[in-house]
């Protein structure tokens, strides 16, 4: 193994911790109260290539459905999968394919950046509120009122403040590995 | 704040703290999957039965179980409320435009109350007794069948043993960070919604560089010490599976039989 393999693998360890750290920082916002969790995701999204960001929330989810308090409000445990804010937590593995995979493809220029996370985050909110609809069966168009409307404002404006962040830090992970 | 997410575990020297790890974490699993054929008053009666079976041998105090409980109780209480007042079927108590309450509600509200509550306890008692490398090496041993179809079972777990060293360090630095930021006039808390938000860039960046730098020092460090990958790597503490890790699962499947059972009757 040479030191870019190894340092493959460190990184994904450390930015999974922070994923974790990100979970239970919270912004106080009236009404909703937002976790630096998203911007995690976004950021790991927009920097890793597909399948190392794909790792991280894997062991990410897992090690919260083993019973560690990772989740927002050192939440943990299959109970939460169960809870209406499960297809949140499942559909960031689709934000991470969706976002990695075009930025991938279509390269990092910012226009692209803002298309595919935004793509990403609208994908992440309708699962979530599909999820909301199965666990409390109740009707689609409440659940979208519950957990897709809301969160449209506040996603977009979060997506606007990764992209600087983002600029910022790609030289660090780009220029290190290949992907 | 660190404590809450490593020092969960009490060392102890009963029945449940000495299985084999793989043997906890599977059964707690399996538990898991049972509770959703409870379907009836005496399945559930039957299920915290069992529950109070394991967490007496446990010898943990029920007041641990409740900590687990509490970060959850909001959620299951939403849930709980929206399962009552959404349901329909049954006697109508009440109804007021789409909200209605009705017998069906009411029972299935309580159902939803005790499988998270099932649930929660379960998983609280895998991580209240046993350490977290321990639950991340068993893990390891579990996936490691996934090798053949190339998922990379060492890489995770040692990414999975990264996090779980680096969490408390990075959460301190973000503590820092902000703190920092704080006495540089960064207000988290006030102003307008797109000015809260963008209060997060200056406590972002510096905790994402802070990462890949750790990242880049722990690569060099595990290089130069000769890490070569997963393979062949030996380990202090090797698990084995004795009697008392079948007969606890042959109590689980006392408890299948059981359920199945009482869900029929």
């Amino acid at each position: 193994m040479n030191k870019n393999q190894i340092q493959r693998i460190t990184i994904n360890g450390m930015l999974l911790a922070v994923m974790i750290v990100c979970s239970q920082l919270t912004i106080p916002i009236p009404i909703v109260p937002i976790t630096l969790q998203t911007f995690a995701v976004g950021l790991i999204a927009s920097l890793l290539p597909v399948w190392d960001g794909l790792e991280v929330i894997i062991v990410y989810l897992l090690l919260g459905t083993l019973g560690f308090p990772v989740f927002a409000n050192f939440s943990g445990g299959l109970a939460v999968f169960l809870g209406p804010t499960g297809g949140y937590l499942l559909s960031f593995l689709v934000y991470q394919l969706v976002t990695a995979g075009l930025l991938k493809k279509f390269g990092r220029q910012l226009p692209v950046l803002l298309a595919a996370n935004c793509l990403g985050a609208l994908l992440n909110l309708l699962i979530g509120s599909v999820w909301i609809t199965w666990v409390l069966k109740i009707s689609f168009i409440k659940a979208m009122l519950i957990g897709f409307v809301p969160f449209l404002l506040p996603g977009l404006l979060k997506i606007i403040v990764i992209l600087p962040i983002v600029k910022r830090l790609a030289p660090l992970t780009l220029g290190r590995q290949a992907g | 704040m660190n404590k809450i997410l490593l020092g969960r575990y009490l060392p102890g020297s009963s029945l449940i703290h000495r299985l084999d790890p793989r043997a906890k974490l599977l059964l707690s699993f399996y538990f898991i999957i049972i509770i959703f054929l409870a379907n009836n008053w005496s399945s559930y009666f039957l299920l915290f039965f069992f529950m109070a079976l394991t967490i007496l041998l446990a010898k943990i105090k029920i007041g641990f179980f409740w900590k687990g409980v509490r970060p959850l109780i909001w959620l299951i209480l939403f849930t709980v409320v929206l399962q009552i007042f959404f349901s329909t079927g049954g006697t109508v108590y009440w109804h007021w435009g789409i909200l209605s309450v009705t017998s069906t509600g009411l029972v299935s509200g309580i159902y939803v109350f005790c499988r998270f509550v099932l649930i929660i306890f379960m998983s609280t008692l895998l991580t209240l007794t046993t350490p977290p490398l321990e639950i991340a090496g068993a893990m390891e041993s579990l996936l490691k069948p996934l090798k053949k179809v190339h998922f990379p079972v060492y890489e995770v777990s040692l990414m999975l043993s990264i996090a779980l060293r680096f969490v408390p360090t990075l959460m301190d630095e973000a503590l820092k960070i902000m703190n920092a930021q704080r006495s540089r006039g960064v207000n988290f808390d006030q102003g307008s919604l797109m000015q809260r938000l963008k209060a997060v860039v200056p406590l972002l960046i510096p905790l994402f560089v802070s990462a890949f730098n750790r990242a880049e020092d722990l690569a060099t460090a595990m290089e130069a010490r000769g890490y070569h990958g997963g393979e062949g790597r030996t380990k202090y503490r090797v698990h084995q599976w004795l009697y008392h890790d079948t007969l606890s699962c042959l109590a689980f499947l006392a408890l299948t039989i059981g359920m199945l059972l009482l869900r029929n009757w």
